[in-house]
């Protein structure tokens, strides 16, 4: 493990951004630092979310914590968390401008039919004009249904939090990072010993479509995909097993996969309440503050 | 069928049993003016359930509806009327309209209002879109009758019971059994034993009472029959190597002994032994008895003389054949000899024995009075009155129905006289269907120590499920029908002559007739409804012919062909149309047909299972091999693949979870319910027929969850099961407990006002509203005040306090007023989301317990991004071998990804694994299942890939806040100053012998100390040092010592349990005095 | 949820207010027809509207606080 002390530099290279989720690489660290970064976009990145709901009039047919629960799981956008102060934090006893959104949820239905209450129906309270607001990826969220003269008024405070206290604040969907893989084939191997049905076998092995078949030269299109199964090299493995030529050096497989440890693609995919641009940034900031702290910890 | 059986009893049924009714006389015979009072009952009908009268004025809607009687715990009941007839000294016939009572009535049946809305209409009076019916409503209880497996009616079968030695002199184990059934469903058994001297003695119950006589007697009863004509219908022609025509001269030689040789001398015999048993007016002869005993008690189901005459041959030979070694002896306790007892038919049953005793009691009442009565004995108001009084057959049946007691002078031809009825729980679908699906063997059975009769018989296939038994005390007694097989709730109208105009063209069926009754021995009977009614000398031909025309429809289709070939049955075919019978769809394969089968019928029937099966004798084939199991088996993914036992384990489960049971919620008032907040249908489910009918899709109860199968944090050993929190937060397993309490406002000590003008400022005060109950909505904790009532006779107001240990909210409140008395209903809900402790489970009898909810960034991940909601360890498969559930995991990962519900019914015929891992590899995933994952608290990758995938959880009923018990201090016995024991009391949990055996073999004597005396009846006191009494010795008041007030010696403090001084008093009592000897140590 | 922050909307709790309060008659809502009921004693449990006697009590309104989770 000598390249374990090689001079690296770190590097980020982003692959993939869209307005939900992101793809990059980060490159020249150890798995704990990824795995930190990792950690922090999922539990630590604050978000806002619906936590306080006084229920004034309830007369569908779900129940006031059922409602609240679902109110509480929207993602609601936090571009601006940073103006926000934890509750716990807050100068004032209740809420305020400075920790709480509020929002309300006045639906009636005199019509007849059924009427779909959802997150789009919520209406911020607070005069300051700020972006807190049901975030809007997959159209409205549905939250429930009124039969006729069913009527609901709720009254709800976003309040700022993380996801390690509650699921509702944590701002992806799903975060993870795997190694990424390094491809070896080799050529020369796969030219005696195998045919094109054999390639071909080859190609079909693995599930996430890592080669292709190029005429008759097996080419790696999609390395990122590659999953460690190692169905290729079960396949490799079985077709020097099966092959009639006996060859020396016959312990060296067709193909070889490794894992580059200190290479890592990341997924971020956000659940709406924040770019992924800006968990990752947020997520740099919070893992520096948290380093800080701890600096500032040694007595002097 | 519970339905139908109720149905067919309450209209035809009652017909029946009006006109088979034996009328009463009275016979006075002191000079009362009236010689002989005769009474009987003409008609019997059945009402539907209204409100009763006193309401009815305000009322705009006055039929009652099951909604209104769940709320209000009422009974659903409509009145039993009866016309009774009355006939005093031959004079004219008056008739009455004489009322029964409210009788219960069976939701969903005729007599039931919901039989005749649609779907839509009952949500209107607050039912259930898929009600099923087939219970009764009981003070607001749903409970139903179960059913139970009684032996086959009118076959006569050979039993070979060692027991039947004991009946006396020369008896022997052979018999031959008969369960005869009227079309009233009076059922008598008759016995015919085989004694040791060749000789056949018959046996039936009469009154309470067993009557012997001997089989020739009997058979003179019936007809004038010469000997030469038994001779020959027993031995038909068939000499050789027999002992067959031996015993039959023994038999006949019998009558010789008694001198009885003709029908009125044997008619005087039997009537002189019956007539103790039986109240009967002076004027009936001995022959006139005799011949009422041999229409009402004698192979009751036959109607004329000839036909029992011919029954009692024909058992006859049997017996002779089985103790000549020709048959084999019959098994009574696999299915083939047996059928069900439907609801109905037990109702109707029980209506003719509450009728019976009613005629009587009105007759003991009439007789005791009559001096008194002078002449209004001719009153009609009077009859009318006492007849009404001594009927309430209603309430009788009620109370059958509440405790499921049977209080009956006969015992109805049944073993049991308890255990009738259950409730119908509502904890989740799978649990509520399965009440109407289970058959008892009969509550006698449970305390037999032999085995036998909980046996899986091969009988049985296609009709009772082999998987669907609950394991323990009455695994193989409590069975479930399976997913084809229908009980018969009404027999077939088909009789003899309709029987024999059917098959006239046939060859091979000879009838018999005035001339010909005897055939040679190669001939063999045909039975219809148990009467000889042709002979056949080709059974399997003249079995063909009759199946043919069944299928053909010529026949009735669920009647039951049995052929039974000769070695080792006694040959015949036999016929049943009777209710109760089992009958169950497979594919007649001549034809192509379906066709109805029964349990007797196909011992003999060669059926495939699956298509390869056929070979050149197959006739039948199944329609599908999922016909053999009960609809909860055919539920469970994959059962194929599992240990048999799991696959019992979880139909167990499947009624222990929670889920949606119902969606009236505001309209019923249930004891406790449950609901799972987000339930889903499962992904890996059957599509299946017996599935897709069942209504689970509706119904659902579970979840859809990730699941891994991983040692990972050591949280998931021994069954345990980790939860991702981040799961539990966003629902997974959120559930609820509705719990419905009722407060009378009229109480035994108090009567209370329900809405008093007076209470306001007092119950605001107290948080409650101003008429005394708390808000709808409210949220309630322990001794918080939950009702405030005004007590009329103190003129005070009384604080009701909420006295459950957890929170609760208030559902909803109802006021419920009845003519006496008004209710308050209290709807508690419980928020009962997962905690450490609480039970989960998979559809493969996996369970485990929540221990702890893991944060999801520590969750291990696959480089997809995914973490598992549930991880369960690796160990839980190899021994238990639920490879069902492995092989769900696959199946539900690829029909998650690809949006479709997998296909999961056992029996298919495919490789599952190639299947779905190809499904799988297709969508990029490894084709075995299994994926790369990386530690959520490390970051690296696992060493070895784990298998993830979708598999449904379901959530039992038995959680944590329901039973945890934990004491420091607390309420204690008052005579012996221990701990009580209950969690409802707040007590302690014993610390019991065996636990102290290991604490002493630990040596913890600090431990034992603390436990069993400092933590119990710790108390202290003095001592005698002289006479070392501890009664005599206290300390008063004022003194510094305490002294034995015997002795004047000063005592010595010692601590004791409490209850030694218990013992030392009660002994004092018996004047025994214990005496403690004190030493330092 | 067993932490809830739940408690009932009391403001309207303060002596003087109970007059008012005690005026107020509570309406029962009818569990056939629907209708509205008010009522002064316990004889008078039948339905205006149809002569019905089960009734649910009307829920309040002003009901309730939770914790969204």
């Amino acid at each position: 493990m000598a390249d374990t002390f090689r001079n690296r530099t770190p590097g980020i290279e982003i692959q993939k951004l869209s307005k939900e989720k992101m793809k990059f690489t980060l490159s020249g660290v150890d798995s704990s630092i990824a795995n930190s970064l990792r950690r922090t976009m999922i539990a630590e990145v604050p978000t806002m979310a619906i936590d306080l709901v006084q229920i004034q009039i309830n007369t569908s047919s779900l129940h006031d914590e059922f409602i609240a629960h679902r109110l509480g799981l929207i993602p609601l956008v936090s571009e601006n968390i940073d103006e926000y102060e934890f509750p716990r934090n807050c100068k004032c006893s209740g809420h305020c401008q400075c920790c709480a959104v509020q929002f309300r949820l006045k639906v009636k239905n005199s019509e007849g039919g059924v009427l779909d209450v959802t997150s789009m129906d919520l209406r911020r309270v607070s005069q300051s004009a700020n972006e807190v607001r049901p975030a809007d990826i997959d159209g409205p969220i549905l939250l429930l249904k009124l039969k006729k003269n069913q009527e609901i008024d709720i009254t709800c405070n976003a309040r700022k939090g993380i996801g390690k206290e509650h699921a509702k604040w944590s701002p992806v969907a799903t975060c993870s990072f795997k190694y990424t893989p390094e491809i070896i084939l080799n050529t020369p191997k796969i030219e005696t010993l195998m045919d094109l049905k054999d390639k071909q076998d080859f190609v079909n092995s693995c599930p996430a479509k890592v080669f292709n078949l190029n005429e008759d030269n097996i080419e790696i299109v999609k390395p990122n995909k590659c999953m460690f199964c190692d169905e290729c090299v079960r396949k490799g493995e079985s077709m020097i097993t099966k092959s009639s030529i006996a060859i020396l050096n016959s312990l060296e497989n067709i193909v070889r996969i490794n894992q580059i440890k200190d290479k890592f693609v990341f997924k971020v995919e956000s659940s709406g309440a924040l770019k992924p641009e800006s968990i990752l940034m947020k997520a740099f900031t919070l893992l520096c503050t948290k380093l800080e702290d701890i600096k500032g910890a040694i007595p002097k | 069928m519970h339905i139908d059986s109720f149905d067919w009893a309450m209209s035809e049924g009652l017909m029946h049993l009006c006109e088979r009714l034996q009328p009463c006389e009275i016979e006075f015979t002191e000079s009362v003016g009236v010689k002989i009072y005769k009474y009987w009952i003409e008609l019997l009908y059945l009402g539907q359930p209204y409100k009763s009268s006193a309401a009815k004025g305000f009322m705009k809607e006055l039929k009652l509806f099951p909604a209104e009687c769940r709320m209000s715990e009422t009974s659903y009941s409509a009145s039993l009327t009866a016309r009774v007839a009355r006939q005093i000294d031959n004079s004219v016939i008056e008739r009455f309209e004489v009322n029964l009572g409210n009788f219960p009535i069976m939701v969903k049946s005729e007599f039931c209002h919901l039989s005749k809305l649609t779907e839509k209409q009952a949500l209107g009076v607050g039912e259930d879109f898929h009600e099923l019916g087939g219970y009764f409503i009981v003070n607001g209880v749903e409970r139903l009758l179960r059913l139970l497996i009684v032996q086959k009616q009118n076959y006569p079968l050979a039993i070979l019971r060692p027991a039947f030695t004991n009946r006396g002199n020369l008896f022997t184990p052979l018999s031959v059994i008969i369960r005869c059934v009227r079309n009233d469903l009076h059922s008598q058994s008759v016995t015919a034993h085989y004694l040791s001297d060749g000789t056949c003695t018959v046996r039936f119950i009469l009154r309470r009472g067993e009557i012997f006589i001997p089989a020739i007697i009997l058979l003179k009863c019936f007809r004038d029959a010469n000997d030469q004509e038994v001779y020959h219908k027993i031995v038909r022609g068939n000499y050789s190597a027999s002992q067959n025509y031996s015993r039959v001269e023994v038999l006949i030689r019998e009558s010789t002994r008694y001198s009885i040789y003709t029908k009125k001398q044997a008619l005087e015999f039997l009537g002189n032994k019956c007539k103790t048993y039986l109240n009967l007016p002076s004027y009936m002869t001995d022959e006139q008895i005799g011949q009422l005993v041999v229409t009402e008690n004698v192979f009751v189901h036959l109607d004329d003389d000839n036909a029992k005459f011919e029954l009692l041959m024909h058992m006859i030979e049997k017996l002779f054949a089985l103790a000549e070694g020709e048959i084999a002896p019959e098994n009574a306790d696999v299915l083939s000899s047996q059928e069900f007892l439907l609801p109905g038919h037990l109702t109707l049953n029980f209506i003719k024995e509450k009728l019976e005793d009613t005629m009587e009691s009105v007759k003991a009442r009439f007789l005791k009075e009559c001096t008194k009565l002078g002449n209004n004995i001719r009153d009609s108001e009077y009859f009318k009155k006492v007849f009404e009084q001594h009927a309430a057959i209603g309430k009788k049946f009620e109370y059958l129905l509440a405790t499921g007691n049977l209080i009956s002078r006969t015992g109805l031809d049944l073993m049991q006289t308890n255990g009738f009825s259950i409730i119908a729980d509502r904890i989740n679908y799978s649990r509520y269907t399965s009440h109407f699906q289970s058959v008892h063997r009969g509550a006698y059975f449970t305390e037999m120590k032999i085995s036998s009769v909980r046996k899986l018989h091969p009988e049985s296939w296609g009709f009772l499920c082999p998987v669907h038994t609950p394991d323990g005390a009455p695994c193989g007694l409590l069975n479930h029908i399976a997913s084809k097989c229908r009980p018969l709730g009404k027999p077939i109208d088909f009789t003899e002559e309709q029987f024999l105009a059917a098959t006239k063209t046939l060859e091979t069926l000879t009838p018999i007739t005035e001339d010909i009754t005897t055939f040679p021995k190669e001939y063999i009977p045909i039975m219809l409804n148990g009467r000889v009614i042709a002979f056949t000398n080709s059974g399997e031909n003249c079995d063909n012919d009759l199946r043919t025309l069944k299928v053909k429809g010529v026949l009735p289709r669920s009647l039951e062909i049995a052929y039974l070939p000769r070695k080792p049955f006694f040959p015949g075919i036999y016929l049943f149309t009777g209710e109760g019978r089992l009958v169950r769809e497979v594919k007649h394969l001549a034809t192509g047909k379906k066709e109805w089968i029964g349990p007797l019928e196909q011992l003999n029937l060669k059926i495939g299972v699956i298509d390869n099966d056929r070979d050149y004798n197959t006739t039948h084939q199944e329609t599908s091999p999922l016909s053999m199991l009960s609809i909860l088996a055919c539920c469970i993914p994959f059962p194929d693949h599992n240990q048999s036992p799991r696959n019992m384990y979880q139909c167990q489960m499947a009624k222990q979870t929670m889920g949606q049971a119902i969606y009236n919620y505001p309209f019923r008032a249930d004891n406790k319910s449950y609901r799972l907040t987000t339930p889903q249908k499962p992904l890996v489910n059957s599509k299946a027929k017996p599935v897709r009918n069942s209504g689970f899709d509706d119904y659902p109860s579970g979840t859809n969850a990730v699941v891994a199968v991983i040692s990972y944090t050591g949280y998931d050993m021994e069954d345990a099961m980790i939860i991702n929190k981040s799961a539990y937060e966003r629902g997974l397993g959120h559930g609820y407990v509705y719990k419905t309490k009722f407060k009378e406002v009229t109480s035994k000590d108090a009567k209370f006002e329900l809405i008093s003008k007076d209470l306001s400022a007092e119950s605001i005060a107290k948080g409650l509203d101003s008429d005394g109950l708390p808000y709808s909505g409210a949220p309630l904790t322990n001794g918080q005040p939950e009702l405030m009532l005004y007590n009329t006779e103190k003129t005070t107001n009384k604080v009701f306090l909420y006295k459950d240990s957890e929170g609760a909210t208030i559902d909803d409140i109802k006021l419920v007023a009845d003519e006496q008395d008004s209710k308050i209903s209290f709807k508690y809900r419980l928020l009962r989301n997962p905690i450490i402790g609480d039970k989960f489970s998979s559809r493969h009898g996996q369970k485990g317990v929540l221990s702890i909810l893991w944060p999801q960034e520590d969750m291990p991940f696959t480089e997809q991004g995914i973490t598992p909601d549930i991880i369960i360890n690796p160990h839980a498969f190899p021994s238990r071998m639920t490879i069902g559930m492995l092989i769900e995991s696959m199946a539900g990962k690829s029909g998650a990804m690809l949006g479709k519900f997998q296909e999961s019914a056992a029996f298919q015929d495919f490789d599952k694994v190639e299947v779905f891992g190809t499904e799988l590899a297709k969508l990029g995933f490894n084709y075995y299942g299994s994926e790369t994952m990386y530690s959520g608290i490390f970051g690296n990758q696992m060493t070895a890939d784990i298998y993830i995938g979708v598999v449904y959880y379901q959530r039992l009923r038995h959680m944590v806040a329901d039973k945890f018990q934990a004491r420091s201090t607390g309420p204690v016995d008052m005579l012996t100053q221990q701990p009580v024991k209950g969690r409802k009391k707040h007590g302690g949990i014993r610390l019991g012998e065996m636990e102290r055996d290991s604490l002493l073999g630990h040596g913890g004597a600090f431990m034992l100390y603390d436990r069993l005396f400092k933590c119990s009846d710790y108390s202290e006191g003095y001592c005698c040092k002289k006479c070392g009494s501890i009664l005599s010795c206290f300390m008063k008041k004022g003194m510094e010592n305490a002294m034995c007030q015997v002795c004047q010696e000063p005592g010595e403090k010692v601590t004791l349990p409490f209850v030694l001084r218990y013992l030392t008093n009660e002994l004092a009592a018996m004047n025994i005095k214990l005496k403690f000897n004190l030493t330092e140590i | 949820m067993g932490d809830t922050e739940r408690s009932l909307l009391s403001k309207s709790d303060e002596p003087s207010s109970l007059g008012i309060m005690n005026m107020k008659k509570v309406s029962y809502i009818c569990g056939w027809c629907g209708k509205e009921n008010e009522f002064t004693s316990r004889d008078e449990l039948n339905c205006i509207g149809c002569g019905y006697r089960i009734f649910y009590k009307k829920r309040l309104a002003g009901g309730a606080q939770y914790e969204a989770r």
